[in-house]
Parts: C-alpha cells; sequence; structure tokens
C-alpha cells in the first residue's frame, strides 16, 4: 500500500485504436458460433416450452415447436398465483431501488479507495474483501429475527437499505476508477476549487458510469430474481417477490411444468431487455479501459 | 488540519457507508451465525458445546467429502472457465469480426437464465435416457451415468456440475477479458511482431501479463463464487419436480459441496450449531485460498 | 366396513366435537347452528366452556372478527376447507397463506425462532413431521384431548406422530395409500391378467412381481414393469413401517434389509427402466408407455390425470400393491406452540380434519382420501374413476389404509432417509455390498445424530 499513486494508462487515445491483429476468422467464427448456440438455444427452447401443456412437455422427445397451450398455461398459472404480476411489480421495485443504491454506494466507496490514502486504507479494503467470503445460506435466520427486531417484515427495505455496503461493487467500482481515470482529472478538478463531494458527483461519477452500467445489470438482475430473503420476510402474498410467487407451483404431488415455464419466460423478458439495451453500455463500460495495464 | 488529513476524512466519510451497512445488517446475522458454531441450537434451546461442533468436523467423513468436492470442482472451475473465456475473449478481439456486441450479448445470456429452466434443460441432457447419451450412442460411447442415479457411481457428477456452472457464467467472463484485451495497446503487440515474434509468443509474453490485473479480479470473483458453489447441484441432484428434501450430493456424496453440507444441515436436518462450524470452515478455507492468490498473482498489492 | 363403529359412539365424539366449537363461538356472544353443532344438543361436555370464559367477556362489547393464519403448500383443497369453516363461524376470517412445498419449512423454521409471525396452523407434509415434532402444541392435554377422536382415525395415522412421551405435537389430515398402478394394454400384452381383482390376486408378493416383470419386459425389451428398483426398495421398506428411528434405536437396517436384497433381484432380473424417479425423463417414460407399474401413493392419480397424461384416461388402472398396504406421504397439521388463536385453532383443525363436510369437500375437489373414517360413510367412495377406466377404486384405498403398519417419526427422519438413500443407491449400482451399505448408513446416522443433535442413538443388535 506504501504506493498510492494509482496505476493508469498515459494515453486514452491509444486504448482506444482499433485492433489490427489479422483475425483467423473461420476458427473463430466457429469457436464464437458454438458458444453463441449454446448460449441462445435453452432460451428459445424455454420460450417454445411455454406454449406447451406440462404433458406434451413430457412427451418421448421434448417438442421443438411452437404449441398451442400457452393460453391454458397462462390460465394455470393465474389460478395457482392471483398475485403473479403484483409479484412482478414487486421484483422491479426491489430490482430498481437497490440498484440505484448499490450503484451510487459503490461509486462513492471505490472512488475514495481508488483515490484517496488514509490509514488502515489496506486493512479496511480487505476486511470488505472478507465480507465476499462469508457463506451466506447460515445468516438467513439470524436476519430474520434481526428484520422483525426492527419492524421490516412484509417491507422491502431489508432489500434496498443493505444494498448501501455491496462489497462486491465497491471492489469493482475501486478497480475501474483506479485504472481507467487519470489522476490528473481530480487534481484539475481541485485546482478549479472543486470540493471533494463535487468532485466525485461531477468527475468521477460520470465518468465511471461504464463501469457502473454493469454493476447495475448485475445487480438488477439479483434484485430482481430474490428469492430466500422475501420467501422469508413477506408472509403478505401480495409482497411476493415472482420468484417466491413462482416457488407456489411446484406441487407435492408434481409440478405444472408448462405453467411454471410461461411464469419464468415472463420473468425473464425485463432481464433480457435490461441486458440487450444495457449491453451496449456494458460493453461499452467494460471496453473503456476498466483494467489497464497491471 | 492538514491537507492530508483533510483528505483521510473526506475518504472515510466516503467509505463509511459500506462499513455502517456492514454493522448495522451483517455484524449480528454473521456474528450470531459463527456464534451457532460453538453451541447446538434450536429454535428453543441454545447449549454451549464450545470446540465440539469443530472436533466432530474434522473427523466427519461426509465433511471430507464435501471439502473435496469443493476444491475440485473450484479448481476444475477456475480453470477451465477463465481459459474457455479467455479463448473465446481472444477470438472476439479479431478485427474483421462482425456482430461482436451480438456475440457479447448471447454469451451473456446463460448468466439470466432462471434456475428452473436450467434444472429442466440440463435434466434432459444428463439423464441416462437423456441427449448427451443418445448423441454419445451415436458414435458407440456409453451410456454414461451422469447423474448417478442408475449405477450408484458418482463418478461423472463433477464434471456435469462443473459444465452447467462454466456454461452459466463464461459469458460474464467473456466480458471481463474483453475489456482487459482492450484495454492493451495494440502497438505493444505489433512492435513484438515486428521483432519477429509469433501469435504464440505474443499471447504468453505480452498479452497475458498485461492481463495480471483482470486475471486476478476474475479468480477471484470465480473461487469466491464456485467455493460457494449451491445452485447448479441441488438443480442436477434434486430434480425439477422432486419432492426430496435433501440430496446429499447424490451417489457416493460425489455432488455434496461444503455449502450444500451447510444448506442441509441446517435447514433440512435442524442440526444449525454443525452447519455453522462447516461454514466456519469454509469461510477459513476461502481466505487462505484468496490470501494466497493475492500473494501469487499480485504480489504488488491490491493497489 | 362402516357398521363396525357403533353409531353412538361416533355421535359422543361428535358431540364432543360440537361442544368445543359452540364454546369457542359463544366466546364471540353468538351461538350459530353449524353443520356439527346440530348434534351436539344432546352430549355436553365438560370441555365447552375450557379457556372461553375471558374471551367471552371482552367479546360481548366488541364483536370484532377473528383471525386465524393458516400456512399450507397445497391450495385446492384448503380453499374448499376454509370457506366451510367460515361459514359456520361468521366471525372468524381466516387468511390462507399458500407456501412453496419446497421452502416452507425454511419459513417455518424462521418464524420459530424469531417467535414472531407464527400462524396458528400449519399443514406439514409427512416428510417435515419429525422435525417439527418440538414445535408443535401437545393435542393430548385439556383444552384439545385429542385422545378422545382417536377411534374415528385410522389407527397408525393417528399414532405415528405420538412422541415417546406420549405427546401429539401434530394431527393426522389426509391418506396417501400406497397402490399398484398398471397399465392393463401391458398387461394384456404380457399375457398377464387385466382386471384389478385378477391382478391383485395374481401379483400377490414382489416373487409375483418380479416374474410378471420379466413376462412384461418380454423379447424386445422397450417395456420395462418398474421406473427403477428404487421404487421396489422404497415400496417395500415402507410396508416394513419405512421406519428410520423408534425409541431411540435406529431400526432401519432391520426394516430395510429385505427389501434392499429384493432391489437386487429386481436388478438382476433387469425389470428396470433405468430413469430416477422425478427426474425430467420420469413423466416422458410413463407418457410413452415405457413403464407398465407405479408403485406408489395414490396421489399418483392426480399427478397422471392433470399434470402428465391428462388425454390418457383408461390407460391405468389400481391394484393391491405386491407385498401389502403401505403409506407413501400424506399430511398432518399442526398448532404451533408459539400460536397466537390455539383455540380457535383447535376448533378450525377440526373442521378441517374430523367433519365428513369438509374431509369429503375436499376429497371431491382433489381426489385426497381423508384418515377420518366418518367420511367414507359417503357414497362419494363408490364411484367410479373415469381416468382409470371407470373402476371403483376408492373404496380399495380405504380398505388398504387401515392395513398399513404402525410407524413413528423422528427428528432424525431427514438425516437418515437421505442417508439410507445414498447407501441404497450405492448398493442398487452395485458399488457396495448390501449388508455394508444399510450398516454403513445406520453408522453414518448414529455418528451424526451424536456429533450435531446430542442425540445418543442405538445401534438394533440384530443388524448387520
Amino acid at each position: 500500500m506504501s504506493q498510492a499513486a494509482p496505476l493508469s494508462i498515459a494515453h486514452p487515445a491509444i486504448r482506444r485504436t482499433p485492433s489490427r491483429r489479422p483475425a483467423r476468422a473461420p476458427i473463430a467464427y466457429a469457436l464464437l458460433w458454438l458458444a453463441a448456440l449454446t448460449a441462445v438455444l435453452p432460451f428459445a427452447w424455454q420460450f417454445m416450452l411455454a406454449t406447451h401443456s406440462t404433458s406434451d412437455i413430457a412427451g418421448t422427445t421434448p417438442p421443438f415447436s411452437i404449441g398451442g397451450d400457452l393460453a391454458t398455461n397462462y390460465r394455470a398459472l393465474m389460478a395457482y398465483a392471483p398475485y403473479f404480476w403484483r409479484s412482478l411489480a414487486n421484483s422491479a421495485v426491489i430490482g430498481v431501488a437497490s440498484t440505484a443504491v448499490t450503484v451510487l454506494f459503490s461509486a462513492l466507496g471505490g472512488y475514495a479507495f481508488a483515490r484517496y490514502d488514509f490509514p488502515a486504507k489496506e486493512r479496511l479494503f480487505w476486511l470488505l474483501l472478507l465480507t465476499m467470503m462469508i457463506p451466506g445460506q447460515l445468516g438467513l435466520i439470524p436476519w430474520y429475527i434481526q428484520m422483525t427486531w426492527m419492524g421490516w417484515t412484509n417491507s422491502f427495505l431489508p432489500f434496498v437499505v443493505p444494498a448501501v455496503g455491496n462489497a462486491f461493487g465497491t471492489f469493482w467500482m475501486r478497480q475501474y476508477i483506479s485504472s481507467a481515470i487519470s489522476p490528473e482529472l481530480f487534481d484539475a478538478a481541485r485546482m478549479d476549487g472543486c470540493g471533494e463531494l463535487s468532485t466525485f458527483w461531477r468527475i468521477a461519477f460520470p465518468l465511471a458510469m461504464p463501469a457502473a452500467a454493469t454493476l447495475a445489470i448485475t445487480t438488477f438482475i439479483a434484485g430482481w430474481n430474490a428469492f430466500l430473503g422475501p420467501l422469508i420476510v413477506m408472509t403478505d402474498p401480495s409482497m411476493y417477490t415472482y420468484a417466491v410467487a413462482l416457488a407456489n407451483l411446484r406441487g407435492v404431488h408434481g409440478t405444472d411444468v408448462g405453467a411454471l415455464l410461461v411464469g419464468c419466460s415472463i420473468a425473464t423478458i425485463p432481464m433480457l431487455v435490461v441486458t440487450i439495451v444495457g449491453s451496449r453500455r456494458l460493453i461499452d463500460g467494460l471496453t473503456a479501459g476498466s483494467f489497464g495495464g497491471q | 488540519m492538514t491537507e492530508s488529513t483533510r483528505r483521510a476524512v473526506w475518504a472515510y466519510l466516503f467509505v463509511s457507508p459500506f462499513y455502517l451497512s456492514f454493522l448495522a445488517f451483517g455484524v449480528f446475522p454473521i456474528g450470531f451465525g459463527f456464534y451457532l458454531a460453538f453451541t447446538r441450537w434450536t429454535p428453543d434451546t441454545t447449549t454451549w458445546v464450545g470446540l465440539a461442533n469443530v472436533v466432530n468436523l474434522a473427523q466427519d467423513g461426509l465433511i471430507h467429502r464435501a471439502l473435496y468436492n469443493s476444491l475440485w470442482l473450484m479448481g476444475t472451475i477456475t480453470v477451465l472457465q477463465m481459459g474457455i473465456a479467455l479463448l473465446i475473449a481472444l477470438a472476439l478481439s479479431s478485427t474483421r469480426l462482425r456482430g461482436r456486441e451480438l456475440f457479447r450479448a448471447a454469451f451473456f445470456l446463460p448468466y439470466v437464465t432462471s434456475p428452473v429452466v436450467l434444472g429442466l434443460l440440463w435434466g434432459a441432457i444428463f439423464a441416462y435416457t437423456g441427449l448427451l447419451n443418445y448423441a454419445l450412442g451415436l458414435v458407440g460411447v456409453g451410456p454414461v451415468d451422469w447423474l448417478g442415479f442408475v449405477t450408484g457411481s458418482g463418478t461423472w457428477i463433477k464434471p456435469a456440475i462443473a459444465l452447467v456452472t462454466i456454461w452459466q457464467y463464461f459469458g460474464w467472463n467473456v466480458l471481463l477479458f474483453s475489456a482487459g484485451l482492450q484495454a492493451i495497446p495494440r502497438e505493444i503487440g505489433e512492435a513484438a511482431r515486428m521483432d519477429g515474434a509469433n501469435e504464440a509468443q505474443v499471447l504468453r509474453w505480452v498479452t497475458l501479463p498485461l492481463l495480471s490485473r483482470v486475471t486476478f479480479f476474475i479468480a477471484s470473483i470465480t473461487v469466491i463464487g464456485s467455493m460457494q458453489l449451491f445452485d447448479a447441484p441441488l438443480m442436477l441432484l434434486g430434480g425439477v419436480a422432486g419432492a426430496g428434501s435433501g440430496t446429499l450430493g447424490g451417489a457416493e456424496a460425489s455432488g455434496l459441496t461444503l455449502a450444500m453440507a451447510i444448506y442441509d444441515t441446517a435447514f433440512n436436518y435442524g442440526q444449525f450449531g454443525y452447519a455453522a462450524a462447516i461454514a466456519l470452515l469454509l469461510f477459513g478455507l476461502l481466505v487462505l485460498l484468496t490470501t494466497g492468490m493475492r500473494r501469487l498473482l499480485f504480489r504488488e498489492g491490491l493497489n | 366396513m362402516n357398521t363396525k363403529r357403533p353409531f353412538s359412539r361416533r355421535r359422543l365424539v361428535l358431540g364432543a366435537v360440537a361442544a368445543t366449537a359452540i364454546g369457542a363461538l359463544a366466546a364471540c356472544g353468538r351461538v350459530a347452528p353449524t353443520p356439527v353443532a346440530d348434534q351436539a344438543n344432546d352430549a355436553p361436555t365438560p370441555t365447552a366452556a375450557s379457556g372461553t370464559g375471558t374471551a367471552t367477556a371482552a367479546a360481548a362489547t366488541a364483536p370484532a372478527a377473528r383471525q386465524l393464519t393458516v400456512w399450507y403448500f397445497d391450495k385446492a383443497s384448503m380453499e374448499t376447507a376454509i370457506p366451510i369453516f367460515e361459514r359456520a363461524n361468521p366471525d372468524v376470517k381466516v387468511s390462507f397463506v399458500l407456501q412453496p412445498f419446497g421452502d416452507m419449512s425454511k419459513k417455518y423454521l424462521a418464524v420459530l425462532a424469531a417467535k414472531q409471525g407464527v400462524p396458528d396452523v400449519v399443514g406439514l407434509d409427512t416428510s417435515m413431521v419429525g422435525r417439527f415434532l418440538d414445535a408443535g402444541e401437545n393435542l393430548m392435554v385439556q383444552p384439545y384431548d385429542a385422545g378422545r377422536l382417536r377411534n374415528d382415525f385410522v389407527a397408525w395415522k393417528f399414532d405415528a406422530p405420538i412422541t415417546p412421551s406420549g405427546e401429539m405435537p401434530a394431527f393426522p389430515w389426509d391418506l396417501a395409500t400406497g397402490v399398484m398402478f398398471y397399465r392393463p394394454d401391458l398387461f394384456q400384452a404380457a399375457k398377464l391378467p387385466t382386471d384389478p381383482d385378477a391382478v391383485g390376486n395374481a401379483i400377490k408378493s414382489w416373487e409375483d412381481y418380479i416374474t410378471a416383470g420379466i413376462a412384461v419386459r418380454g423379447n424386445n425389451g422397450r417395456v420395462a414393469m418398474v421406473a427403477n428398483e428404487k421404487d421396489v426398495f422404497n415400496a417395500a421398506f415402507l410396508q416394513n413401517g419405512g421406519n428410520i428411528v423408534v425409541d431411540n434405536k435406529i431400526v432401519f437396517p432391520s426394516e430395510a434389509a429385505g427389501p434392499l436384497e429384493l432391489a437386487m433381484r429386481a436388478k438382476q432380473a433387469g425389470i428396470g427402466a433405468n430413469v430416477a424417479t422425478w427426474s425430467e425423463r420420469w413423466a416422458p417414460a410413463i407418457k410413452s408407455g415405457g413403464i407398465a407399474t407405479l408403485v406408489m401413493g395414490a396421489w399418483m392419480l392426480g399427478n397422471l390425470q392433470n399434470l402428465i397424461d391428462p388425454a390418457g384416461a383408461g390407460k391405468w388402472r389400481i391394484a393391491v400393491p405386491p407385498g401389502g398396504a403401505f403409506n407413501h406421504g400424506g399430511t398432518y397439521v399442526q398448532i404451533p406452540k408459539l400460536a397466537k388463536n390455539k383455540e380457535l385453532a383447535w376448533a378450525f383443525v377440526r373442521s378441517l380434519t374430523a367433519t365428513a363436510e369438509t374431509q369429503n369437500a375436499v376429497f371431491q375437489k382433489t381426489g385426497i382420501v381423508p384418515a377420518y373414517k366418518p367420511a367414507w360413510d359417503s357414497p362419494l367412495y363408490d364411484q367410479p374413476i373415469d381416468y382409470l377406466g371407470g373402476q371403483t377404486a376408492w373404496r380399495l384405498l380405504t380398505d388398504l389404509a387401515q392395513k398399513v403398519k404402525p410407524l413413528a417419526y423422528s427428528p432424525v427422519d431427514a438425516l437418515g432417509t437421505d442417508l439410507l438413500s445414498a447407501q441404497v443407491d450405492a448398493a442398487i449400482g452395485g458399488k457396495v455390498a448390501p449388508k455394508d451399505a444399510l450398516a454403513g448408513a445406520a453408522a453414518q446416522l448414529q455418528e451424526r445424530a451424536l456429533r450435531a443433535s446430542d442425540l445418543k442413538l442405538e445401534l438394533e443388535k440384530s443388524a448387520s
């Protein structure tokens, strides 16, 4: 930690120069297509299966076509989980709110770790990394006990407020800011009379947007898919997240897979949109040079 | 107040939300969890047992098995997933490639696929009468009992779990590697080629060393993630429609990871103290692993 | 069989139930005639007033609606039962929270630990009962006095959750009688009988079953008698009681030895399809006619009819399983010790489990057979089942249900079952000798119970 000066890339212009490496196209394409197909097929399969009855899905050869049972499956879903749409809205609230909080505070903490030198910095950072290594399953019951003490059951607060302390997000933002943003910029800002907070807000945060977008996508997906926490904390079905609502479809004597898949497919669409719309930003975020050199 | 003190105060202010949040929401559940490791706990009673759980852990064959499985999966997944992702990221960095962004978005899809769909899909693939064995049969191999349901042999369970996990997360690693690759100034590679280096040499002596920061980041999150592996084995060995409780990791406990052992022991068998002791073991192991990795990969410290 | 119970006895018990119900109703200053209350007039009992005195005084001034929270993992049955109770008790609002079957126990554990948000009534699957024996109110004592209802229930079902110290922390609801589902078309092709009675007579023992399995497999080998040999083990083990631990003694090695041997013989005979039960290829194998029999709980009818093969009416029949009666699942209801409205909860539990009206309404809706015997008097149980080609199978189920061997639940059921299951898989797969498998599982259970729960379990002397 003695050398506090962060490594950065001297010439952004060079970094953005397009590659002139010759493509060994056939091999590269074959590899990429293979990987892309294995990644996309389950998706196509999921949407197709959602249009078939559970019985058809259990056919000798799983169907690989569009079926006619989408409406039936949907009705079955609504019968099992009448609050399904409400639960999607709940998932959205948790996803969006936790993302906003996480991104803001991760950027702030990451910025401090990247730009400042202060006593016990390395020890504090190591503590932050340690929190990522704690197995999550065990805290579930004491966490619930604490939530009841605080009166936070049947509330979104347990998923939003603790998002302030996201170790992965802080780690990530620190890596990005320390390597992709030139320290001269901050010095210049300070010369111009910017305070510490406004340097962060006006310079660092906007410049870190690409990394923030990446963090936002993964945080949103995690919040959207929240299951165990809401399962325990929400006793009122109108507060369930979609994952909890769908878990009700798994019956003791069998599962209506068709209805379950309709629910899964509907719940996948927002993530798909976020990924595709966000992927432009996401790739920008990553290719803007988060890991310049070593 | 000197300038450096003033700046330090601001820095503390900026990092304090993380630690305050940890104090508020992390300390009690985690502290309570670790306290449990020295007790025998039910919702009604707590009995202090000192190191009994830890001592018992050291003699528990099933936990040894889980430890071995977790380390095996961690090693295999980390090496293969990062290797595959690097290869794909290199292929993606070719200049004349079309649809690069579409490819990257596609690779990210398994990351957002729901566990239900994953369970259905891979269950159908790995079943004894499933798709993979059908394909293998065409070339005269097998059938292989991937999930050990038929022969009681757990030989193929870990490879199956590793395959699913790699499939699910490789796209995320591709993104990170792509970032690292694109941040390397092309001129460095060009210069090496001018000096007569072939592609393999450029990769070994120019590209890989310049990727060490991203490699450390990916290795960290992959090691931490794969040591806590939990979803994939549960999904493969529990079955989508299954009404079973615990799985104990399938045949010969081959798919039992430490995280699964914690979960089963606590929530299916109600032995919370013992589960907490396993969690303590897993935590200690992760600390050792990441410390060692940091030394190995990143000698100059985290900054 | 419904004449075996003297009518007067039944009236007396019903009267007692109803009297307590009236006590609960009177608490809110309202004595509404209810289906059970009709019969109560001639049999008042001392329990009528128990524990409700203070409530009466409070309610006289404020007849506010009383709340009851119920957790269960099946929607159809509970949503049929609740309106019946609410009609009879108009001042009670039952709020039913559907819980995910696989995750309910986690949520239940959490609320028990936090001592907050505990429901008044919880429906537990058989597999969960052992783990929550500690959590339930003992229904054997006043004001519940559940023992008086014992004769109205299938005996083993009523007795199973009673702990060695005589406490009853869970109350019986429905049955999950084990039967043999079979495909008459596949049996016919194998020149086996197809009529349910004839099948039951021809396939009496598991030996008969294996012989029939060889015939079913025939020359082409496309049809298997059973999905996998583990199913044979499971059914045979349950026929022996399927106990893991009884009175702190590990009993499964002796109960499982014969069944495991049997499964090995089934494996040798090659009558299995190598498809794991509940795995992703299981339903396809059943639907495509690759499997001739399913020896499991009668609840499988609902799964076949509603999910796996709705168009397959007439394909399947039910017969007495080889080796005799067994139980495969079913539910209990529990009133948590931490519940707030225990009296009201008990009134609900009785309405749910111990009235023919509710039980038969649920039965009509779901096909789940009640453990409450007076409900069987209804002609509903003589109706043919369309999906089984018009077979009148319900009486077969109720007859079989009474022949199940006594069994007991213990807190280590889940652990023991999982350990046993893993070793049985290994034995069937040929990885370990059957004897070593069972001894190994028993030793593992003994060790883990001692180490993690401080529970000293004895091994049977006769075992291994």
